[in-house]
C-alpha cells in the first residue's frame, strides 16, 4: 500500500480532480476584478494532509500545467503557475516543520493569502506601475477568506474520505 | 485552535493591516499628487494614447497591436466601453466600470495593457 507507484497514482487522481474543479469554477462577481474562490486548491490541501509532504507541490504543478493546456499557455498561465507553486511550497514547509502545532484551516488560509500575494508581486514587477498597490488589501483579504473556506471544506472532506484517499481504508 | 495557528493568523492579520494602511496612504493623496493632467493607455510599457483631462463626454477608439479599445470619457471619469470589441476572453477590464481618481487603474493582464492617470510634476518625478 505504501509503494511510490501507489502514491503517484493517488496524487495524479487528486490533480485531475483539481483540473475539473478549476475548469468548472465560475468567476465571482466582486468589486475588484479577477477574484476567484480557488476551489482547485482544495485538492492540494487534501493531498497534503492525506498523502504527506511533497504531494501538494506535485498536485499543484500537474494541475496548473494541465489546465493551461486547455486554456492556452499565456501570461495568465505563468501567473497561476507562479502563485500556485509558491503557495504550495509555503504550505509544504509549514506542514513539514510545524505539523503538530498547525491545523488545516490556518495552513490553507496562509496558502490562499500567499497565492494572491505572489501573483500581485509578479504583476507589479511586470507592469512596474506603483498604483497597483491599491489592489493589494482586497487581494489579500479575498485570498485569506477563500483559504479559510477551502480549509474548512478540506477538514470535512478528510473526516469522511481521508482514509480512503490515503489508502488506509479500502471503503469510503 | 493550536499555538501555530495563532501565529499564522497574527502574521496574516499584520500583513493585511500593513497593506490596508498603504492603501489608505495612497488613497488619501499623501503618496501621490491628486492633480490629474491626462489618462494614459500603455501597452507593454509603450504609451499608445495620452488623453488630456477633463474631457467632454465622448467615446474614442484606441488602435494597437491588441486590436481596438473603446474608451469612454466623461470629465475625469474613464472606463472601457462594455460593448468594446473583445480582445481577450476574460473581459475583466470591461466589467470593471468607471475609474475616477489617481490610484485607480484599469489593467488587462493577458495583453499587458494598463490605463492610469498621470498628474503634475510630483508623479513624473516619482515614476522616472
Amino acid at each position: 500500500m505504501d509503494s511510490p507507484t501507489n502514491k503517484m497514482v493517488r496524487i495524479c487522481v487528486l490533480a485531475v480532480l483539481g483540473v475539473v474543479l478549476n475548469l468548472i469554477e465560475p468567476p465571482m462577481p466582486a468589486p475588484v476584478p479577477g477574484i476567484k474562490l480557488g476551489l482547485a486548491n482544495l485538492m492540494s490541501v487534501i493531498g497534503l494532509y492525506s498523502l504527506g509532504t511533497y504531494s501538494a507541490i506535485w498536485i499543484t504543478i500537474l494541475r496548473t500545467i494541465t489546465v493551461n493546456l486547455f486554456l492556452g499557455f499565456d501570461l495568465r498561465g505563468f501567473l497561476s503557475l507562479g502563485g500556485g507553486v509558491v503557495s504550495a511550497l509555503i504550505m509544504e514547509a509549514v506542514y513539514y516543520f510545524y505539523k503538530r502545532e498547525t491545523g488545516i484551516v490556518a495552513v490553507s488560509m496562509l496558502g490562499g493569502l500567499m497565492h494572491n500575494f505572489t501573483q500581485w508581486l509578479m504583476v507589479l514587477i511586470l507592469l512596474q506601475q506603483p498604483y497597483l498597490v491599491v489592489y493589494l488589501p482586497f487581494l489579500l483579504l479575498s485570498g485569506g477568506v477563500a483559504g479559510v473556506f477551502v480549509g474548512t471544506t478540506g477538514v470535512y472532506t478528510l473526516r469522511r474520505l481521508g482514509g480512503f484517499i490515503s489508502g488506509k481504508d479500502t471503503q469510503p | 485552535m493550536k499555538r501555530g495557528d495563532l501565529l499564522i493568523y497574527l502574521f496574516s492579520a499584520s500583513m493585511l493591516l500593513f497593506s490596508f494602511l498603504l492603501y489608505l496612504f495612497l488613497y488619501s493623496g499623501l503618496g501621490f499628487d491628486q492633480h490629474i493632467e491626462s489618462v494614459v493607455v500603455e501597452y507593454k510599457k509603450q504609451v499608445y494614447a495620452k488623453i488630456p483631462l477633463p474631457s467632454p463626454e465622448r467615446t474614442i477608439d484606441i488602435n494597437g497591436p491588441w486590436g481596438v479599445i473603446m474608451l469612454d470619457l466623461n470629465g475625469y471619469k474613464v472606463r472601457v466601453n462594455p460593448f468594446s470589441p473583445p480582445y481577450c476572453p476574460d473581459k475583466i477590464c470591461m466589467r470593471q466600470g468607471w475609474i475616477s481618481k489617481p490610484p485607480e487603474t484599469i489593467v488587462c493582464l493577458p495583453n499587458r495593457i494598463i490605463i492610469y492617470y498621470q498628474g503634475g510634476k510630483y508623479i513624473d518625478g516619482l515614476t522616472h
